[in-house]
Order: C-alpha cells, then sequence, then structure tokens
C-alpha cells in the first residue's frame, strides 16, 4: 500500500505484515508470520517494476522533504503544538527536513525543482488544519515521518547509484528516529512506533504523488 | 563509484584492514576473451563472498545485541518497567533481525553465522560483568545500537548485490529508532543531526571468518 489521502493517517507499514504469502520460511512478529523472502528480496520494487531514472527520484525525494518542511511549518505555527519539548522537536525536525531537501536538490542536479510536493502539502494542510488537539498535530507528523521512511526503503531498491543509495542510507535512519522520537511523545504504540523492520508500504508513492504536481 | 572503491570506503569506516586477493592478468592477446570470461567470473564470485561476509558480520551483531539485552534484562539492573518492556521488545527485534540476515546470507549459498560476535562480545564482556545501575545497562545498549545502525547503514553501497541496501536498511532503520529510544531514556536528544553517519561501524568479516 502506498501512502494515499485515505492512509495519511493508517498505519501503513502493517498492510506489509497483512500481505504474507505462505511460500519459504517466515519470522514470526506478534501473531503476524512474515516471509523472509519479502525482507531479502524486495519483492513489491521487483513486481512493480517501475524504472525511475535517479535524477528523477532524487528530485522527487527532493520535494518530499520540502513538503515535509512546510507541514512542519504549518504545524508550528498552528499555534496546536503548546508543550515546549514539543516545541522543540519540531524546530528541529523541520531544519532537518530542509537540510535533506538541499542535499537530495544537489543529487537531482538540474531536475531538482526547489518547490515543495503540491499533493503531500495539500494533503497534510488539511490534516493539520482539522487536528482537535497537540497530540492529533504531531500524530499527522508522526504519518509523515513514517511515510518519508518508507519512501526512502522504496528508493534504496530503485537507486542505481550506489552514491544514491548511502545518501539515503543516512537520511531514512534519521526520519525513522524523527518517527520514534514523536511516537512516544503521543503515547503510539510500540507496535506502530517501534516497527520490527523499516518497510516501504505507506511510502509516498511516485507516481501519484508525481501526477498531482503536474495536475 | 566502483564497487572496489566502496569496499575500500566501507573498510576505512570500520578501521580494519583485509587484504583482497589480487586477480593477476598476465596473458596475450589470443587469450583475450578467455581471460575476460574468466575475470568476470571471479569477480562475480568475490562480490557475492563479500555479500556474504557482510551478511555474516550483521548477523553476528544482531544476536550480540540480543544477547547483551538479555543478560542487561537478567543483571536486575533495569528496574524501570517500562524500560525492561522495551529491552525485552528490542531483544526479540534484534533475533528476528538475526534471522532475515541469516536467510539472506543462505539465499546466497553461505553458511548462516549463528552466533554473537565473539570480539565483540569478548570485549564487552568487562561492561557487562560491572553493569550496576539502569544507567549503565542503558548506556552500553545505546552505545551497541549507535554500533549496529552505523554498521548496517555502512554495509550500503557496498554489497553487489543492489537488492541488499534495502535488506541491510530495513533493520538499520529499527536500530536507528532503538537508538533514539535508548538516548531518550538517557535524557540525550536524538536525532543528533540531519544525517546519520557510519562512525562506529563494525568492518565486514570481524570476528566472523
Amino acid at each position: 500500500m502506498e501512502m494515499s489521502e485515505a492512509s495519511l493517517t493508517a498505519p501503513g507499514r502493517r498492510t506489509f505484515l497483512r500481505r504474507a504469502t505462505t511460500a519459504g520460511a517466515a519470522v514470526t512478529i506478534g501473531s503476524v508470520v512474515v516471509p523472509i523472502g519479502r525482507l531479502i528480496a524486495p519483492a513489491a520494487a521487483q513486481e512493480d517494476a517501475v524504472t525511475i531514472k535517479d535524477d528523477d527520484l532524487a528530485a522527487f525525494a527532493e520535494s518530499v522533504e520540502l513538503g515535509l518542511v512546510e507541514a512542519y511549518r504549518q504545524a508550528a505555527a498552528g499555534g496546536k503544538i503548546t508543550t515546549p519539548a514539543l516545541t522543540t522537536l519540531v524546530t528541529a525536525f523541520g531544519r532537518h527536513h530542509q537540510e535533506h531537501a538541499g542535499t537530495l536538490a544537489a543529487s537531482a542536479g538540474a531536475k531538482a525543482t526547489h518547490v515543495a510536493n503540491a499533493k503531500l502539502v495539500g494533503i497534510a494542510s488539511d490534516q493539520l488544519r482539522t487536528a482537535p488537539s497537540e497530540t492529533a498535530t504531531v500524530k499527522v507528523l508522526f504519518d509523515l515521518e513514517n511515510a518519508a521512511s518508507a519512501t526512502y526503503m522504496f528508493a534504496l531498491g530503485s537507486f542505481e547509484s550506489q552514491d544514491a543509495a548511502r545518501l539515503v542510507a543516512s537520511i531514512l535512519p534519521v526520519e525513522a528516529q524523527h518517527a520514534a522520537v514523536l511516537g512516544r511523545a503521543i503515547g503510539q504504540s510500540d507496535e506502530i512506533a517501534l516497527p520490527p523492520f523499516e518497510v516501504q508500504d505507506g511510502s509516498f508513492d511516485y507516481a501519484t504523488y508525481t501526477s498531482s504536481e503536474a495536475s | 563509484m566502483s564497487q572496489h572503491l566502496d569496499r575500500r570506503r566501507f573498510l576505512q569506516v570500520g578501521g580494519m584492514t583485509v587484504a583482497f586477493a589480487a586477480v593477476v592478468a598476465a596473458c596475450g592477446d589470443d587469450d583475450e576473451e578467455e581471460t575476460a570470461r574468466a575475470t568476470t567470473t571471479t569477480a562475480l564470485g568475490a562480490g557475492k563472498r563479500q555479500d556474504i561476509t557482510i551478511m555474516r558480520t550483521a548477523t553476528s551483531i544482531e544476536l550480540l545485541a540480543a544477547d547483551i539485552y538479555d543478560k542487561a534484562v537478567k543483571s536486575g539492573v533495569i528496574t524501570t518497567p517500562a524500560v525492561a518492556a522495551t529491552a525485552r521488545l528490542f531483544q526479540s527485534q534484534h533475533q528476528d533481525h538475526a534471522v532475515v540476515f541469516q536467510s539472506a546470507t543462505e539465499k546466497l549459498d553461505g553458511d548462516a553465522f549463528s552466533t554473537p560476535n565473539p570480539v565483540l562480545a569478548q570485549r564487552l564482556q568487562p561492561r557487562v560483568d560491572g553493569l550496576r545501575s539502569e544507567a549503565d545497562a542503558v548506556t552500553l545498549l545505546l552505545e551497541l545500537e549507535r554500533m549496529a545502525a552505523a554498521t548496517h547503514q555502512a554495509s550500503v553501497g557496498a554489497f553487489s548485490d543492489k537488492a541488499l541496501n534495502q535488506t541491510a536498511m530495513s533493520v538499520g532503520g529499527v536500530s536507528a529508532r532503538h537508538v533514539a529510544v535508548l538516548a531518550g531514556v538517557l535524557g540525550q536528544a536524538t536525532p543528533a543531526g540531519a544525517f546519520q553517519t557510519t562512525e562506529g561501524a563494525l568492518a565486514p568479516g570481524t570476528g566472523v571468518a
């Protein structure tokens, strides 16, 4: 499952676990059986067989990061986050995303747009505006971070360039940490905030989130 | 960047010197095609062996982490129920990670590694024996998680089979989450910066030869 309007607040990574097949050995995680093959041979990427050029993918990732920057800006400006510790986190994490965007833009070269992903910003803005509380506001950011981490898992399987893969590998863990910190701060269950594996399900789908920019 | 440079960078990170077998190509024009084929075969074999070594090293780290968590919990120094519950969860996850890396090793036709990394285990044993407080235990576990996260990150770009980049980071991202939680227990802000580094990564092959 890729990230969509309907799924932005859903724990998309759970879908990965439910999408188990019976072939081959498996890891049991709680009551869920995960086929090991899904973890050591990213089947989704192979099944989808989507070929995206490295610079296009880097440009997409840049637009996602700038979308996250905008989401954090709106969350900070919305007046719902009042706990000082959370305010500090929101400021710091937004800055991290700005740095990610800059580095990804350099990787994208001439394909860099320096523009926030319009679809992502639209969805996040709606949810941040209607979030009834501080916790709900942070939950939106938490979901965005998990989606970002999943997007980089997808990117790892798509980049041809090993240098690009290394860049992504330096960003993905930071998104994952953002999610863990925010999730714990608002009392998300460990099952949601601390999954056993990073997966690409729940990612910002390249086709969906780039087509919105063109429309 | 070439595969050779990728690996050299990885090894520099871990500060360990590994001598790869040199390929000597002293051949005449008549043997050019055959030599090219042989060289390709040798290169592919070397790449696969390197992938196996990385996966075995990763397995050994995950098994070590599971073992150290177990010892930390059983030592009795972790007295906060929530911290103990987190430690048990993380121990279980490391065990799951080891299974995935073992399976990946076997898929590469390698022998899965099945014990905690002996080099690190020996190095850390005095720390385990000296645990006197919950802070001692969490500090040790945090250092272990940081090393694991750095090692899995460092493997990206070093695999000959690029699909293994995802395998490594499916676990590496989780190690990073563990770091965030444990650092939080100690009152440390995490992540400290926008990019995770490979500082402190264990060199592939350490303890698993």
